[in-house]
């Protein structure tokens, strides 16, 4: 039989469509203008060397008396917790009644190539901390990290954990050696020690064009076909760009940073191994005993279920509880999906522990 | 809009020009016109026509769009030719499956990059993205630039194995040595990525038979394909599934591994050539700027340690200015008491004591800072009132 139900015709039809909206796309694009990102209000309450410390305006009349800190991952822009309006973890999470304060690292420069582990936990986060809890004259506060970040306050509860009232880990991977992790098995056999010598901090466009080259095809082809379907819409098309501008805004990472991270984490799969040697003390998660909520997405390409859910193992937690999102790495903080389930589950869940 | 606003092209409605032109060739029955009569070049002429004109901060988004839209007629071209003879054929089973059999062999040898119009490729050298920005931090600003190294030498061996069985001679002994590693460094990257073309070359042939295996299923199974959208995202989906289930074995991780590993060695060696050279003209070199950017790294921890201590001195100065006040009640109490014990040294001994109490609370305070110093190892920490909106930055 044959496969195709398709004629010539049908085809330069196809094709004019797609030159219609193609030229049509071009009008779009040429309009839209500056691409803006980050919805919710916020003010800058502590700064440190290219961290800022941002705490949002409150959107309810009632909070959750212990504030979130969000702990963002040390590569792209944390605004995508706060891309735009109704596509906002951050928006989601205010409307619930949580007070959220938020780590931005900034852009790393040559300065900050030296910047270890050690400065980022032990310096940075707990800094961020103590600024919170003094301001809500509290001995604890809640954690939210998100990716790397979920690593990064595994690392910090483990090192502090009397600072820390709840912890929410999302998309946080802590098995590095799981079967389906790519990223991992890419940088598995890599001579870290070599490129960071070789190259002092990590360029973010490499990282970035790391991570498109899980899906190469999908990520770096098929999207923009895709795009053209919809560039008739300049209100789709300026979602779309939105999230573009947030892929390719790639910050810089300290080189020594990245040496620990990759080698203690990647490589040595030292978070599950009980390795992880942040200034002298060891990272054991087994000390963890605060109350979790582990957040993971079915879907996600860059970390996979496994690597996640093996945080349950590792903790002392009793009150230990997860949730699986359908969705993907991103989505699980933009889709409309997300934005019903997520921040609606993390107040909930924080309510009932305050 | 106003006038000055408006894209210069606004008029040309550049697909409707290409509808109207294939419909004047139908009009003067000219041979049937095809899809690949060329829709790729005339959108290359159309864009590098408006392109100059567009100042435009999405305009390199619009360039990728443009580029996989190139991919998407690609395909649609090629698959033309193949809709069109299965439709000659009517009903007739294998003859359809002998056609798509033989028109897949025909696309087959643009795999290796061949003579035709399509080269398949062209999508899989986009995503050697990882591969072209490595290539690029070294290329930049290696003393290498813009030289044969910056591209493939297929006599790249012979070269470098005359270059090494030359041995270095005089006072510049050293430095001939240095560049005879970076060739041969260059060399074993240029095998590496050689490979890694072959690899990735193999892929593309594997993910067209994928496509090629799936498309007689769908054939088989009754299923109809009624796009060319639907083409091309077979071909994305074969491609996809292919490259994943590559990218999962250890020969790809050896290989990816080998092939950055090798390149950033070669950069390590070329950056050193490099600071060689800044150092004889006298100029800063990353070496030099490394050890500076360490220092300040240093002083600035010392400086935040520094400033944690006199916030925590501050904070003991405060307790200690509040606590004569309750001292001062405490001794009231005390002296309420002791007047009923006694008259004698009621004003003497509160005073040795608070002396004494001093001296406690200096020791005390000295061991504080001792202690703080020793847990937190230069740990930067300040009081909310310090951290409040405290700027340290270099």
């Amino acid at each position: 039989m044959n496969p195709f139900n398709i004629e010539h015709k049908d085809i330069v039809d196809e094709i004019h469509e797609f030159n219609s909206k193609l030229a049509q796309g071009f009008s779009t694009l040429s309009e839209l203008g500056e691409i803006e990102v980050g919805v919710s209000e916020k003010e800058a309450v502590y700064h440190e060397d290219n961290l800022v410390l941002y705490h949002f305006k409150s959107r309810t009349e009632k909070q959750n008396p212990i504030p979130l800190l969000i702990v963002y991952a040390l590569v792209n822009r944390p605004y995508m917790a706060d891309l735009q309006d109704g596509r906002s973890m951050i928006q989601g999470l205010l409307d619930e009644g949580v007070d959220v304060y938020l780590i931005d690292w900034g852009y790393p420069d040559s300065a900050d190539k030296f910047l270890t582990l050690d400065d980022y936990i032990n310096g940075y986060i707990d800094n961020c901390v103590d600024v919170i809890s003094e301001k809500h004259k509290l001995n604890k506060i809640n954690l939210l990290g998100i990716c790397q970040g979920g690593a990064l306050s595994l690392c910090y509860t483990a090192l502090h954990q009397e600072k820390v009232k709840n912890l929410i880990t999302t998309v946080t991977p802590v098995d590095f050696h799981t079967k389906k992790d790519l990223l991992s098995h890419m940088v598995r056999e890599l001579d870290i020690d070599q490129i960071v010598d070789a190259s002092g901090n990590i360029s973010g466009d490499i990282l970035n064009a790391t991570f498109l080259s899980l899906k190469p095809y999908t990520l770096m082809g098929q999207k923009y076909v895709d795009l053209v379907n919809i560039l008739d819409d300049k209100e789709k098309t300026m979602n779309f760009m939105r999230m573009e501008k947030w892929i390719f805004d790639s910050p810089d990472l300290a080189g020594e940073a990245f040496r620990e991270f990759i080698k203690m984490f990647y490589q040595q799969n030292g978070l599950v191994k009980g390795t992880v040697k942040i200034a002298d003390d060891i990272v054991d998660l087994s000390k963890i005993t605060v109350p979790i909520l582990n957040i993971y997405a079915r879907d996600d390409h860059l970390v996979p279920t496994d690597a996640s859910k093996a945080l349950e193992g590792c903790v002392s937690s009793k009150d230990y509880n997860s949730l699986e999102f359908p969705g993907g790495h991103i989505g699980i903080y933009v889709s409309g999906k997300a934005q019903k389930m997520i921040p609606p589950s993390v107040a909930a869940w924080l309510a009932e522990r305050t | 809009m106003s006038n000055k606003d408006k894209i210069p092209f606004d008029g040309l409605d550049w697909s409707d020009f290409q509808k109207k032109y294939i419909d004047a060739l139908n009009a003067f029955n000219s041979p049937k016109p095809t899809v690949n009569s060329g829709w790729v070049n005339a959108m290359n002429d159309w864009w590098q026509f408006n392109k100059p004109e567009t100042p435009n901060e999405n305009m390199n988004m619009f360039e990728n769009v443009l580029e996989q839209s190139r991919n998407f007629y690609y395909v649609s071209e090629q698959f033309t030719n193949l809709v069109d003879g299965i439709n000659k054929l009517k009903n007739n089973n294998q003859g359809i499956t002998d056609f798509i059999n033989s028109k897949f062999k025909d696309i087959d040898p643009s795999v290796f990059g061949g003579n035709n119009s399509f080269n398949w490729n062209t999508l899989a050298d986009n995503f050697e993205q990882p591969i072209e920005l490595l290539k690029k931090t070294f290329t930049d600003s290696s003393v290498f630039s813009n030289t044969m190294f910056n591209e493939s030498n297929p006599g790249m061996g012979k070269i470098a194995e005359q270059l090494f069985s030359a041995a270095g001679l005089g006072a510049n002994r050293e430095t001939q040595d240095k560049h005879k590693l970076a060739i041969k460094l260059w060399a074993k990257y240029q095998d590496n990525y050689q490979e890694d073309l072959a690899v990735k070359a193999r892929l593309n042939k594997d993910a067209l038979e994928l496509m090629r295996t799936r498309i007689l299923e769908m054939s088989a199974k009754g299923e109809d394909i009624s796009s060319m959208r639907q083409v091309y995202d077979l071909w994305i989906d074969s491609n996809e599934k292919i490259y994943g289930e590559y990218v999962f074995t250890e020969e790809y991780s050896e290989l990816n591994s080998r092939l950055v590993n090798s390149m950033m060695a070669f950069k390590k060696q070329s950056n050193e050539i490099t600071e060689d050279a800044l150092v004889s003209m006298n100029m800063p070199t990353t070496s030099s700027v490394n050890e500076l950017a360490r220092r300040h790294y240093e002083l600035r921890k010392q400086v935040k340690a520094m400033q944690q201590e006199i916030s925590n001195l501050k904070k003991e100065l405060l307790l200690k200015n509040n606590k004569p006040v309750a001292a001062k009640n405490d001794s009231k109490s005390s002296i309420i008491k002791r007047k009923s014990k006694t008259k004698t040294n009621k004003r003497v001994a509160p005073k040795s004591s608070n002396v004494v109490q001093i001296k406690q609370d200096k020791k005390k305070l000295t061991n504080n800072v001792k202690a703080i110093k020793k847990k937190t190892k230069q740990k930067t920490k300040k009081t909310a009132t310090d951290k409040g909106m405290i700027e340290i930055k270099f």
